[in-house]
């Protein structure tokens, strides 16, 4: 008996602008050229959802074999799969992933900041000894990840150091797999500098909020109201120099106003670090409208941040992967059960959104038990993409990184309206535009 | 039915191996928090975005 077949889900036909005819298949993510007369054939199946019948040539084998073409209900199956996969991730337990902010306090007083009310202080010995027990309780794990975060975490490296001193005494066993810092980079001076020697960082993420004018306009001194873009370029300059292993992520804040910023700044200061692990991205801001249910029209929206990047791109502005990836799980440390933001008090969180915000507390060190199981069961299971019909139909499913669980969680108990969605389908020619400069630009010349 | 003038007709331009979940023990237990989707990260495609070392 012939087996009957269907075009997936997931492949979509297009003719380029050349007059080429192409094909793409997201849950393989494979890209085909077809003969005119195939592609005719298969765009008439899938348009009029007919069956195809089992062949045993070439071209036939092909598309099968790269899921283009499927059996009745293997879309459905490989769904089931990518949950399978999903729940795997989410509920593993060898790993624990640990944000820690050793104090929310700060030394700058940026306008936007989303921690609204934080408190001074700092985490004192006692919450120290908890977090040191709390790791413990975490039985199985094979390794740590460990970020710090604030507040400015810098303002604290004392804090900082007795807790790594903590964690290398009583887990020698245990390696820490990887080890970052979120830092507005003032105070990232020579004591930092000789912590960070002694406890080697993977990464440091920096942010400047544009050219020097308007990071200092922004990003200034609480007390004195002094700019700091000065202090923190020269504090990169001696990362680099005596910390050449980490990689320094420099986020380029930018919505619609000030995108020539991320250009200016990237091409000046690539050529100053030349040569090191600098890496510059821009940060999208996200400005909420004034009701706060929605991004404000001063932020970049998705379909514009895709286009942007894809102009940066095309332009060699930046090197951005033109070319989907698949993706294996797509949900965020919050959505995985060994993921915990632990505050200076001893407050846990499951996102670093909630930072400072009372009411987003799940629980407190020292505690036998979580004291917001709702938000713990919110962040884990009710943000998954399989609970979303939007996603489960989506197409692009099998290479979108997923949408922000603390927005989506907005968007479902709290009113929200936040447009989420990161892949390419709210700009239907996206996708077409990607896949043929990838095929223009770089599998052509490849061939030369 | 295709017939045989329509066999290897199809160009593969790029092809990814077959998703191996068994690479899957070495990302178990906990993503990087630094590829977290957050306001203070990336947070627009995060996997996309990071440009290879400048």
């Amino acid at each position: 008996m012939l087996n009957h077949y269907r075009i997936s889900h997931y492949s979509h036909f297009f003719i380029s602008s050349k007059k080429e005819y192409l094909a793409y298949n997201s849950r393989s993510n494979t890209f085909i050229k077809l003969d005119k007369g195939l592609y005719e054939f298969y765009v008439d199946k899938k348009l009029n959802n007919i069956s195809i019948n089992e062949v045993n040539d070439s071209a036939f084998n092909i598309l099968v074999k790269y899921k283009f073409v499927v059996k009745k209900e293997e879309d459905e199956d490989f769904l089931l799969e990518r949950q399978f996969f999903e729940d795997r991730i989410t509920y593993a337990n060898n790993a624990l992933s640990l944000v820690i902010a050793p104090t929310l306090d700060c030394n700058f007083d940026c306008q936007y900041c989303f921690e609204k009310g934080k408190e001074k202080g700092y985490m004192d010995k006692k919450t120290i000894n908890q977090l040191i027990s709390f790791i413990k309780i975490h039985k199985n794990i094979e390794c740590l990840n460990i970020t710090w975060y604030g507040g400015e975490p810098l303002l604290y490296t004392n804090i900082i150091r007795n807790i790594l001193e903590l964690i290398h005494r009583d887990f020698p066993e245990i390696p820490i797999r990887t080890h970052s810092i979120i830092t507005n980079g003032y105070y990232f001076t020579k004591k930092a500098i000789e912590l960070f020697k002694e406890y080697p960082l993977d990464s440091i993420q920096i942010t400047l909020d544009g050219r020097k004018e308007r990071h200092d306009s922004i990003r200034k001194m609480k007390i004195s109201g002094k700019g700091s873009f000065d202090q923190i370029i020269s504090n990169i300059d001696n990362i680099v120099k005596e910390l050449p292993s980490t990689k320094v992520r420099i986020r380029v804040n930018i919505e619609k106003k000030n995108i020539s910023d991320f250009i200016l700044l990237k091409e000046t200061y690539s050529k100053r670090w030349n040569g090191c692990k600098v890496i510059f991205y821009p940060g999208i801001l996200r400005i909420d409208n004034k009701i706060g249910n929605a991004f404000s029209c001063e932020a970049i929206d998705r379909l514009e941040a895709n286009r942007l990047f894809f102009d940066l791109s095309t332009q060699n502005k930046i090197e951005i992967p033109i070319y989907p990836k698949l993706v294996k799980f797509s949900g965020c440390g919050a959505s995985m059960i060994n993921f915990y933001v632990i505050g200076p008090k001893g407050e846990i969180y499951k996102c670093w959104n909630d930072v400072s915000d009372n009411s987003k507390v799940i629980g407190q060190l020292g505690e036998s038990k979580l004291t917001n199981t709702s938000l713990y069961y919110r962040y884990i299971v009710g943000s998954k993409w399989y609970h979303n019909k939007e996603c489960i139909k989506c197409f692009f499913l099998p290479i979108c990184t997923g949408s922000c669980a603390f927005y989506r969680l907005k968007n479902k108990y709290s009113g929200g309206k936040y447009e989420l969605c990161q892949c390419l389908q709210y700009g239907s020619d996206m996708l077409n535009q990607c896949l043929e400069y990838w095929y223009d630009n770089q599998y052509k010349k490849n061939l030369l | 039915m295709l017939n045989n003038k329509q066999q290897d007709k199809v160009v593969i331009l790029k092809a990814e191996d077959s998703f191996d979940y068994n690479e899957l023990s070495q990302v178990l237990g906990g993503a990087n928090p630094m590829e977290c989707d957050c306001v203070c990260m990336i947070n627009c495609n995060s996997n996309d975005v990071e440009p290879p070392q400048s």
